[in-house]
């Protein structure tokens, strides 16, 4: 076989190869679990959205790069006697691949801003939204509801740990504050991630489209739940700082807050909390084994 | 230019007088710059075993946190026995896991990556490549190398203290590495008694050498260069240690301020990160990232300065765009000084900077996105060469262009709600630190392994380790991007324990993942061996290098490998022509013009 006749067999055996990887792999990896998470959030799309344009970009970019990479390595190969083109340039490529690159990131840059204000600049008024205290500690998540009275710091409020108790379809503006460390809240789903800086209270929102019921029967999974990460490292237990994210639709909310405000009264509040307004950066050490917990747990 | 031949003869007459060097001040306290390049080179490679072997524990108890394997050979510090069903089964505790992440990134980045670039190879390279005898302040330059054991000492012993090394991560974030055994309780935090103020005070000392090697750089680039030698005719490796050098100069004291604070918080009582006592732990961030952003240019100029010489010896064509590039290098470290927050977009600062610096962050991918395209300029209609420097150099470009790329992501402050502190982030620090950098220093060594030792390595082998480290590298990062997109977080102990059921659930699917990049991890460790062999094998018998092996134009092939004391013989070159010159007609039947070849021509 002619050299040439290989050569254009293994370049275009090369890009078939490429194509069906191109189109292959993301199908793969849809049905293996390897792409974005479910989005339930309700402005989750437009990150989404943001993330797959970006994809795109890239992906050509990359393709169109390692193309031109690939037949360089292949076509000039050297060849004794033959000198390569004595160039040092040229004004005009340059100029195109300066101003089209400078374009498509100006472009990007912009385009991303109103998205960006709406989620992190901006949180929305509603009568309906539903605001939670979020207490981060070495290595637990405390939430902090404020009951069927709606102010924080009375006898109905509602105390979960490890367990953000919302509801589907209103606002959830979250006040956030750490006991110790910097955490980060990070709910993969709901496409929310904020880092808690102690000394301060940082105000965040977002709304989610889906009750966990809902999932859990879309999924055939009874124990699906939502979840929460940390994603600041905040010491050896930072791993464990994992909690869950349940979600109602807004009657059973509204039924579950009426619920645990009337029972809460019987309860004394976590004595964590008396340090809710504190300016905080507070380090309460644990043992070594990593085990959180409040004050109590550790007598 | 009769200044810099004055200076360089008088440093020829300074060291004339020193013939009777003894074994100690000819290779041990030396002050003549190859030498301290090369003991950097030994230095840093050795530290990158250490950061390897680091690594390597991390993935370990990644792929298997339910029984790590082999786990009855460490001692209990490192994996805890337990019995399970009956069964005894070794796990590692958060304490040592947060270690092994913090000491990965602090020894790579402090220890292995900027000392390569910049110490071994803007020693051997600067004055070799400008044509002067030796930098401007030789005994500096060795001090400059020296002080790296103490920072080297205070690092280990931090391995052996009580309460264990640093463990608040390489960013060492108050208020975790603020902690103390403070507020009245005897147990520590991990890291928190002595290992993280010795971290602290190792880097501060790092930086000082760092600062020192910079201003040599600066002022022999200036100062130095030989007849004929402009600006405009330096080598881009020169153009971009001499910028980088400018960037070590300006933003490592503001690592040293932070560091400094961390140091006083820690050890005086301070309160600058404090916020009970009216500090501000975002302080921190602040001035660590202005220092740490320039500093990942730092990381990664001078490996594009490198890849530039050797794409166009090996493609035997001139660097395409040779002023752009230079004016490039020059916009990324310019940028990269208004660019720091992008590294803190969730982090409690005020969200209206994360416009601003979404702005400038997409906008330095612009100088970055015209060097790859003069780089693919310069291989076009090339006659190439594919030895192991050249391999590693077509690694480089291609594996910079995704780490680059995976950097659009996280401009875009939206998107990194969601991927910061993620593996995305991960793969692509490891894309363009190792797929960057360490490929750029690897092909570095090949290229100008000759001009070093006066032997040539095994290409044969160097091929070998190219290839199979470029395939095990991207087994193991490209599965980060994967792995980050699904919302696995950064420096978390366990994924997903499938043994014992522990774990986000929600990283179910990507486990596997783990495993298989532990297994290509291996492989890409196992692979170095065959880089140290070689080394060690070349260093013993290589066959004799010539001047100039590779038939290029810079300057330091005019003389003979290794380099003699003092560069160049009795004659500084004078310098003709640029450095790309290859492919040139008035050359006759050769391929390449030296820079220092004169023609006759006027």
């Amino acid at each position: 076989m002619r050299s040439s006749t290989r050569r254009i067999r293994s370049i275009s055996g090369g890009l078939w190869s490429l194509a069906a990887l191109g189109g292959g792999v993301p199908a793969h990896a849809q049905g293996m679990g390897w792409t974005l998470p479910e989005n339930i959030s309700t402005f989750g799309g437009e990150i989404d959205h943001l993330f797959y344009l970006i994809s795109w970009i890239t992906g050509l970019t990359l393709v169109a790069t390692f193309a031109v990479l690939g037949y360089s390595i292949l076509k000039f190969r050297h060849k004794p006697g033959v000198k390569a083109q004595h160039i040092h340039g040229s004004h005009k490529v340059e100029i195109i691949w300066t101003l089209v690159p400078a374009g498509i990131l100006l472009f990007l840059a912009l385009y991303q801003t109103k998205t960006w204000a709406r989620i992190k600049m901006d949180i929305p008024a509603s009568p309906d939204n539903v605001t939670v205290q979020v207490f981060a500690k070495q290595f637990e998540w405390n939430f902090r509801l404020p009951g069927t009275d709606g102010q924080f710091g009375t006898e109905d409020d509602i105390y979960t740990i490890n367990d953000l108790h919302i509801p589907r379809d209103r606002n959830v503006v979250l006040e956030m504050r750490s006991y110790d460390v910097i955490h980060s809240l990070f709910m993969p789903h709901l496409r929310y991630k904020q880092d808690i800086m102690p000394g301060m209270t940082i105000r965040g929102w977002f709304q989610s489209t889906k009750s966990t019921e809902q999932a859990r029967t879309e999924r055939g999974n009874p124990d699906f739940k939502y979840e929460i990460a940390c994603t600041e490292l905040c010491g050896l237990g930072h791993h464990e700082m994992r909690a869950k994210v349940t979600i109602d639709s807004p009657s059973d909310f509204d039924a579950w807050v009426a619920k645990e405000s009337a029972a809460a009264a019987d309860f004394a509040p976590p004595e964590l909390w008396e340090n809710w307004g504190r300016a905080g950066g507070i380090l309460e050490i644990h043992d070594l084994e990593g085990h959180g917990g409040s004050h109590d747990d550790h007598e | 230019m009769s200044t810099a031949v004055g200076t360089a003869e008088h440093v020829e007459a300074h060291h004339e007088e020193h013939h009777e060097l003894g074994f100690i001040r000819k290779y041990i306290f030396s002050t003549d710059h190859k030498i301290i390049g090369i003991q950097f080179l030994f230095t840093g490679l050795l530290m990158f075993v250490l950061g390897g072997a680091l690594a390597l524990g991390i993935r370990w108890q990644l792929a298997w946190p339910y029984d790590l394997p082999f786990g009855n050979l460490f001692p209990e510090s490192v994996a805890k026995a337990a019995t399970v069903g009956g069964n005894t089964v070794y796990t590692m505790g958060g304490e040592f896991y947060t270690m092994l992440v913090t000491m990965h990134g602090s020894v790579m980045i402090f220890f292995v990556i900027i000392p390569l670039l910049t110490g071994a190879f803007g020693n051997f390279l600067i004055p070799l490549q400008i044509g002067a005898r030796d930098m401007a302040f030789p005994v500096l330059n060795m001090l400059s190398y020296w002080l790296v054991w103490p920072a080297l000492v205070l690092m280990i012993t931090g391995f052996f203290v009580d309460g264990g090394h640093a463990a608040a991560g390489w960013t060492a974030y108050p208020v975790l590495s603020e902690a103390q055994t403070a507020y009245g309780t005897e147990v520590p935090t991990p890291g928190s008694t002595m290992g993280q103020t010795l971290w602290c005070a190792s880097v501060f000392f790092l930086g000082f050498a760092s600062i020192m090697g910079a201003v040599n750089y600066v002022t022999t680039i200036i100062k130095m260069r030989a007849p004929g030698m402009t600006m405009f005719r330096m080598p881009l490796s020169t153009w971009a240690l001499f910028i980088t050098a400018i960037l070590v100069v300006f933003g490592t004291p503001v690592l040293a301020s932070a560091l400094f604070m961390l140091m006083v918080d820690r050890v005086l009582g301070g309160t600058f990160f404090r916020p009970a006592q009216g500090g501000q732990p975002l302080l921190w961030q602040h001035v660590f990232w202005f220092y740490s952003h320039p500093a990942v240019y730092i990381m990664i100029l001078p490996g594009m300065g490198f890849v530039s010489d050797i794409l166009s010896t090996f493609a035997r064509k001139p660097i395409f765009g040779y002023k752009p590039m230079v004016y490039s290098i020059c916009a990324i470290a310019g940028l990269g000084f208004i660019v720091w927050g992008h590294h803190m977009f969730q982090s409690g600062m005020n969200p209206a900077l994360g416009m601003t610096f979404m702005v400038s962050t997409m906008m330095i991918a612009l100088p970055s996105a015209i060097k790859t395209f003069n780089w693919l300029g310069t291989l076009w209609r090339s006659n190439m060469i594919l030895t192991p420097a050249m391999q590693n150099a077509l690694a480089f470009v291609s594996m910079f262009v995704i780490g680059g790329l995976s950097g659009i992501f996280m401009a875009s402050t939206p998107v990194d709600i969601y991927i910061h502190d993620t593996y995305f982030i991960v793969g692509h620090i490891h894309y363009v630190l190792f797929g960057g950098s360490m490929f750029a220093i690897f092909g570095a060594i090949y290229y100008w392994f000759p001009k070093m030792f006066g032997k040539m390595m095994n290409s044969k082998l160097g091929t070998l380790h190219t290839v199979l480290s470029f395939i095990f590298f991207n087994c193991t990062f490209f599965t980060m991007h994967i792995l980050g997109v699904a919302g696995h977080p950064r420096r978390i102990a366990i994924g997903w324990d499938k043994v014992n059921n522990i774990g986000y659930e929600f990283l179910k699917d990507v486990q596997p993942l783990n495993e298989f990049m532990t297994w290509s991890a291996l492989g890409l460790a196992a692979t170095q061996f065959i880089f140290a062999f070689n080394l060690v094998i070349s260093l013993i018998a290589g066959k004799k290098a010539g001047n100039n092996p590779w038939k290029a134009n810079t300057l330091e092939w005019e003389t003979t490998s290794p380099a003699p004391h003092g560069n160049f013989g009795p004659t500084i070159p004078t310098v003709y022509r640029g450095p790309y010159e290859y492919a040139h007609p008035d050359a006759g039947d050769e391929d390449y013009l030296p820079q220092a070849r004169n023609l006759g021509k006027a």
